[in-house]
């Protein structure tokens, strides 16, 4: 495995720990003015746009987990 | 030039822009089509604005809107019937025609979108080792294709049973 400067992995530790934390605020009612994570998603799909970008999002997850990181049953 | 490099470069750039474009003046063709259809402007253009009376403003009379199920009449009676049998097929009425017709045109769009971002990502940013972008047309188009018969069948088992997912 590679080894990465550990800088690299903070980052990505804290972009997860704001997203959550953003959502988890939008839960909390503290702001009423915070979308959560799932109404931003249905304010996206409204548009068609919107629609294919998530959906592309989800391909784009489901080829990483199922096609190209799979070793066993679906791996190209 | 090689096969090879025709093969690994050339097709799926090429494929890729072809769908692209291809999709891009579907929607274009479909925007222009509706906006030439009678009643179009009108139903766009904003209602002038009205001076209140003595007795405060009018009361907003109702506007009567189509039925469900009767968006084919919309292109009015002067309408060929090859008109109004385009639009029953690109706006069906509600059911599982609109709902499967909704699903390819986002499974398509994202797809496109898809694609469009992984070529444009592995020839002008980074060209990811391997069959990266082979892998992604058939890969995705795999998915969807799995995807499809369970998305019905849920979709159908809600419709059946009163399932809320």
């Amino acid at each position: 495995m590679a080894q990465h400067p550990v800088i690299g992995y903070i980052v990505w530790a804290l972009l997860f720990g704001a997203l959550f934390a953003w959502e988890g605020l939008a839960l909390s009612h503290l702001s009423g003015s915070v979308p959560t994570l799932s109404a931003t998603f249905r304010a996206i799909q409204r548009y068609p746009f919107g629609r294919w970008a998530l959906f592309a999002l989800w391909l784009w997850f489901g080829w990483h987990l199922f096609v190209r990181g799979w070793h066993f049953l679906l791996r190209a | 030039m090689s096969s090879s490099l025709i093969r690994q470069d050339l097709v799926p750039i090429i494929v890729g822009y072809a769908l692209l474009m291809g999709a891009l003046a579907i929607g274009l063709r479909l925007v222009r089509r509706s906006a030439r259809e009678p009643g179009a402007a009108a139903a766009r253009r904003p209602e002038p604005a009205r001076r209140p009376g003595p007795a405060g403003p009018p009361a907003r009379a109702p506007v009567p809107g189509p039925a469900p199920g009767q968006e084919a009449s919309l292109a009015g009676p002067a309408a060929s019937p090859a008109r109004r049998g385009l639009r029953a097929v690109i706006r069906p009425g509600p059911g599982w025609p609109r709902l499967i017709l909704h699903y390819l045109a986002t499974a398509v769009g994202g797809y496109l979108v898809l694609m469009s971002i992984i070529i444009l990502y592995y020839y002008e940013v980074a060209p990811v080792a391997g069959n990266f972008v082979e892998s992604a047309f058939t890969g995705c188009a795999m998915l969807i294709g799995l995807s499809l018969p369970v998305f019905l069948a849920a979709s159908w088992l809600a419709e059946r049973t009163g399932w809320r997912f």
